[in-house]
């Protein structure tokens, strides 16, 4: 890819020269990749190449929880069984891999072990990909600006620091539900916009640190076929990284949370689901 | 008008990048004995023994630097608590201008606060009077832009995947963008009589 993006324009060129995993298209999805032939031109990449790069990595992810929580070696000695030797010489006549720690576990829990395994790596890729999109998106953006005349005779009675508070040390400041509210407009309105072109849906909050996102369509969802059962289990692998992306994009804002994902999908859809941010307090 | 030195700070107050670029103009103050304690650990740590002048491939920065814009550093804290120090419809860079945060001995020292709660720290050496108004103005939307191309470089460092989120910033691309925006600062300030 040539090198075009231009630094001062973060919501076009930008984002194709940095993340290729969130690149969005010119005009419509399916258009092809196009490389820049002049020098200031910004390079594009086909946003249905995401799609297909994201069953991958579904799939190398979970091959990589498998192999870590031994549950290849399991397979392995259940096929060697008439050796009747313990694991701890599994070294003879047998490829490379060390001998399990747990062995008494059962297959199920090692099955169920090694999809928490993917599930996390998977969202800990999305929080790495949420936190530097936002830094590229809160480039030009300053969140919460002076408050217009409605709330500003509000908060003009509350002292100057309403909005985050420092504790001695400095180390953890706590941000103000007001401010909260706002890095979650943005994430909703920019950030979604920048990743899937359109905003979220629906926005939910009980004003004390929990907050709802609804998406009728989630973009990567949309081609799964509908009341599947393999179709929804990966859907829900899927939704990991969403999680990741709202997880990370908060953190560099300064706001913990923990993110969990729900399904909304009713008969006719697969594409529906909601996510659930809670702030750490 | 030479930038002296420069700091980018992360959002817990860690240093993630701090340089200084002094030349042989500067005299230090006879009486300051942290001037010369910073100067002999430059010595013992740069390259080149005792110069003074820090050569490029060196990456230190004095002690009395580092001081410096720590204690500046508290003075933007407290100037950016109250979330109501921005000029009203400022956008863009404009909006994470701080301002100078405070002056000391022959240095001032300007700060810069992104949203994502990174910030950018410069001193920069004081030599005109304070009745020259429209120079100072100048020489404040020079400094301006130069955090604007600086914001900039930060964002394009972070992009990169094989970063470490939150950890001191190693990169010869952005060492080399800021020592040119750097330079280019105080070339242009030579031209201002």
């Amino acid at each position: 890819m040539s090198s075009g993006p231009s630094i001062g324009n973060p919501s076009g060129g930008g984002v194709g020269g940095g993340n290729a995993g969130t690149a969005t298209s010119d005009t419509d999805g399916g258009a092809g990749a196009r490389a820049g032939a002049s020098a200031p031109h910004p390079t594009h990449v086909s946003e249905v190449a995401y799609e297909f790069l994201l069953a991958e990595i579904l799939h190398w992810v979970d091959e990589g929880a498998a192999a870590a929580t031994g549950l290849h070696q399991q397979q392995q000695q259940q096929a060697t069984e008439e050796e009747g030797k313990s694991p701890k010489k599994g070294k003879k006549g047998q490829p490379v891999p060390p001998p399990p720690v747990e062995d008494p576990r059962s297959r199920e829990e090692l099955t169920l072990l090694s999809a928490e395994r993917a599930a996390a790596k998977v969202e800990r890729l999305g929080f790495g990909v949420g936190y530097r999109l936002c830094e590229r998106l809160a480039q030009s953006r300053p969140l919460l600006g002076p408050t217009p005349t409605g709330q500003g005779n509000r908060t003009a009675n509350a002292t100057d620091s309403q909005n985050s508070v420092t504790n001695g040390d400095s180390a953890t400041i706590i941000i103000s539900p007001a401010m909260q509210l706002e890095a979650v407009k943005f994430l909703c309105k920019e950030f979604w916009t920048e990743i899937f072109r359109k905003q979220i849906d629906k926005l939910q909050t009980n004003h004390r640190g929990v907050f709802v996102l609804k998406d009728h369509e989630l973009r990567w969802l949309k081609r799964l076929p509908p009341d599947d059962e393999t179709a929804r289990v990966q859907a829900i692998k899927m939704l990991a990284f969403p999680c990741g992306l709202i997880r990370g994009a908060l953190a560099n804002l300064g706001i913990g949370a923990v993110v969990s994902c729900d399904f909304l999908a009713d008969g006719k859809t697969m594409a529906a689901c909601s996510f659930n941010i809670k702030v750490k307090t | 008008m030479a930038l002296v030195s420069l700091a980018v700070v992360g959002k817990r107050n860690e240093p993630l990048y701090i340089r200084e670029y002094t030349s042989e103009s500067i005299v230090y103050p006879a009486g300051d004995g942290l001037a010369e304690i910073g100067l002999t650990l430059e010595g013992l740590m740069s390259i080149d023994g005792d110069d003074m002048n820090v050569a490029p491939g060196t990456e230190s920065c004095s002690l009395r630097h580092q001081f410096i814009l720590h204690s500046a550093l508290d003075r933007l804290e407290e100037l950016t608590a109250g979330n109501r120090w921005r000029a009203p419809g400022s956008v863009g860079s404009d909006a994470m201008w701080v301002g100078m945060l405070c002056p000391v001995d022959e240095l001032k020292v300007y700060g810069y606060l992104t949203t994502t709660k990174i910030k950018f720290l410069v001193a920069v050496e004081d030599i005109f009077p304070p009745d020259q108004k429209q120079q100072l103005h100048a020489r404040e939307n020079e400094i301006k832009s130069l955090f604007a191309n600086i914001h900039a470089l930060y964002v394009e460092y972070m992009l990169n995947p094989f970063t470490n989120i939150e950890s001191s910033i190693e990169s010869r691309r952005f060492e080399e963008g800021v020592k040119s925006f750097v330079d280019a600062f105080n070339s242009s300030g030579l031209s201002v009589a």
